[in-house]
């Protein structure tokens, strides 16, 4: 897909780090990120709980108070322009405009007290600048968009009045309703049931082809990685450890890691009878992140060699990276 | 909304009857026979028997109840004992007026005083700010009405002779102006307590609701900062905030006793303070009763309120 057929990049982070200042002194959530995602790309960034994934979105987003919470280095150039270090005033210009998230629970996400007319509004009159009765026609058709029957009645409900599905929806229309360039959806379809999950995956897959826009899919679901991914970046304590198209990831894993995760996923059909395969150990704290190798520790190929020194992201060719001194070949 | 507002209506009857009942007995299980404080030192004990039968306090409580039940419910809360001939309805509705003026007034300037630097901690928590107004509402929570009063006193009244020390001025006849000049240090010492307590609970909803998935939702959209705090936070904030008004009201009735007399307003609390004294029961069964109603009234008006302002209520 993007490696076939190369378009424009939306995103590029590179050496994105986020450091938090926590009672316990500075803790590192994220340590040297870097990837791109490209014009009508799905990239996935997946790993287990704590790995820095939803940081990652948070610091792109730059939603962390800069001041007391976090402090982020690195760049972050959103169509070439590094977005990092501009005034926090202009950010605001960029979120919900060139650049908008979803979040994984949308009764909590949207507010309880303002009708959703009201929340799908205030993007459109902030940034494209409508009047009150423009921005509201503009609401109306983009929840019909996204599939909310009837939308004309729906706007004026409140968030608590409708589905989770449905709920779930709207976020989207809203995060899409100045047409942003790049979508960062975090865990969108945790919260929902398996066939509301489909829908709702299968929404992101057709707007972002209709729309054209660069979609960073946060999960820690493989099974939806293989439904609607281009590419795939796993992440395992703050760092990427493997990046490849989806095909070649599920295909050739190279990274222990990666192989552990899927392996955890159970198989109906034959192959892995009896007990599910579980990696060793449980990932460290942030504060006790080991030298080395970070995954050497959980790791069942690991050597001393991995135990010293960090370990650089190489190129397996194909745009195929892997953070390991030992890559393994071929399929599971 | 219709359907929630007639439900909570109705629970108000089974409040008013338990709250009547209750007035009722404290009154009337408290030792001391009013008999013979009318009386005086020098009756005799036929005297007070007489007095005893005329007012009816030898029947059965429960007898005694209905009778001044049923009075009550056609607007007659019976006759002051030690002062003749004046109707406790009478008595109360002259001492109403001061009360709610200073419980209304106190309440203001709570709200006024507490919301904004509530949630301005809040926003600025962790600063120079929020540390400062930590010490304030910890100083304001420590210092009781009457300490804070008389200090007031000595400095804005003797010191300084900007505002007098005692006396009421009824803002219909004398003239707002009047009102607020008599008015401000008792409010000032009457609700600077509870100032303190809803700044911190303002600050701490606050932070609740700024640390909320819609306020990240909010950031993302790009909504400017201004917005975030006064359309998304506020609303929400006041959710709770509201609870706390309510109790504010109902602690500035109680505490005005004690205002009222170092101030020498003439509110129902002053009433209740000289009734106390003399054992005049009908005047204390009337304004206890009085207070508690306003406590049922104040506590519906919240829930109503509450209705309004959070759309999840009226649904359920």
């Amino acid at each position: 897909m993007s490696a076939q057929n190369p378009k424009s990049t939306v995103l590029d982070v590179r050496s994105l780090r986020t450091t938090f200042h926590t009672d316990r002194g500075p803790l590192t959530a994220v340590d040297g990120v870097s990837f791109q995602v490209h014009r009508g790309e799905i990239l996935g960034l997946v790993g287990e709980s704590g790995c820095g994934k939803s940081v990652t979105s948070m610091s792109i987003m730059r939603l962390y108070d800069e001041k007391y919470t976090a402090s982020i280095s690195g760049e972050v150039l959103l169509e070439g322009r590094n977005i990092l270090h501009i005034p926090y005033r202009q950010m605001q210009r960029e979120r919900g405009k060139s650049m908008a998230m979803i979040f994984q629970d949308a009764l909590s996400s949207l507010n309880p007290v303002l009708r959703i007319s009201e929340q799908i509004m205030e993007p459109l009159r902030i940034h494209r600048h409508m009047g009150r009765e423009e921005a509201r026609q503009e609401a109306i058709r983009m929840l019909g968009l996204v599939g909310i029957p009837s939308p004309q009645e729906r706007i004026d409900c409140y968030p608590h009045e409708l589905s989770g599905g449905q709920r779930q929806r709207v976020m989207i229309a809203i995060a899409l309703s100045c047409q942003p360039k790049l979508l960062i959806a975090d865990e969108p379809t945790t919260a929902l049931d398996v066939t509301i999950q489909a829908q709702i995956l299968d929404l992101i897959l057709e707007l972002n082809e209709k729309m054209d826009m660069g979609v960073i899919l946060i999960t820690h679901d493989l099974a939806v990685v293989a439904q609607v991914c281009h590419r795939v970046a796993v992440m395992y304590l703050g760092q990427i450890v493997e990046e490849a198209d989806v095909e070649d990831l599920f295909d050739h894993p190279s990274h222990p890691y990666t192989r552990g995760l899927l392996q955890s996923i159970p198989h109906l059909d034959g192959g892995h009878r009896g007990e599910l395969h579980q990696i060793e150990g449980t990932v460290p704290l942030l504060h006790q992140i080991p030298e080395g190798c970070r995954f050497a520790p959980r790791c069942p190929l690991a050597t001393d060699r991995c135990r010293q020194g960090t370990v650089p992201l190489q190129d397996l060719g194909g745009g195929h990276m892997v953070r390991c001194l030992c890559p393994q070949e071929g399929g599971l | 909304m219709r359907g929630y507002v007639l439900r909570r209506l109705l629970t108000v009857i089974p409040t008013v009857l338990i709250v009547s009942v209750v007035v009722f007995l404290i009154v009337h299980l408290t030792p001391g026979d009013p008999a013979a404080m009318m009386l005086g030192d020098d009756a005799t004990v036929e005297d007070i028997a007489r007095l005893h039968a005329r007012l009816g306090l030898d029947d059965p409580l429960i007898v005694q109840y209905f009778r001044w039940a049923g009075n009550v419910l056609r607007g007659d809360l019976g006759y002051s004992t030690a002062v003749t001939g004046q109707s406790v309805w009478d008595m109360i509705s002259t001492h109403f007026l001061p009360t709610i003026l200073l419980a209304v007034y106190s309440q203001l300037i709570t709200i006024l005083l507490a919301l904004p630097l509530g949630m301005l901690a809040a926003k600025r928590r962790g600063s120079l700010t929020d540390s400062a107004l930590s010490v304030f509402s910890m100083l304001g929570i420590s210092l009781p009405s009457f300490m804070l009063g008389m200090g007031l006193v000595l400095l804005l009244a003797v010191q300084f002779r900007l505002l007098p020390a005692t006396g009421y001025k009824n803002p219909f006849t004398d003239g707002w102006p009047a009102f607020f000049r008599y008015m401000s240090l008792p409010a000032v010492s009457l609700g600077f307590i509870h100032s303190a307590y809803m700044m911190r609970m303002t600050k701490a909803s606050m932070l609740e609701v700024l640390s909320s998935d819609y306020i990240k939702m909010a950031r993302s959209k790009g909504t400017p900062e201004r917005a975030i705090l006064m359309k998304h936070a506020f609303r929400n904030t006041l959710l709770t905030v509201i609870t706390v008004i309510g109790q504010g009201f109902i602690s500035a009735l109680a505490g005005a006793a004690v205002v009222e007399r170092l101030f020498g307003i003439p509110g129902m609390g002053m009433l209740m303070v000289d009734s106390i004294d003399k054992r005049d029961y009908q005047v204390i069964q009337g304004i206890t009763l009085m207070i508690a109603l306003l406590n049922v009234l104040i506590n519906l008006m919240i829930d109503l309120i509450y209705g309004l302002a959070d759309p999840r209520i009226r649904l359920k």
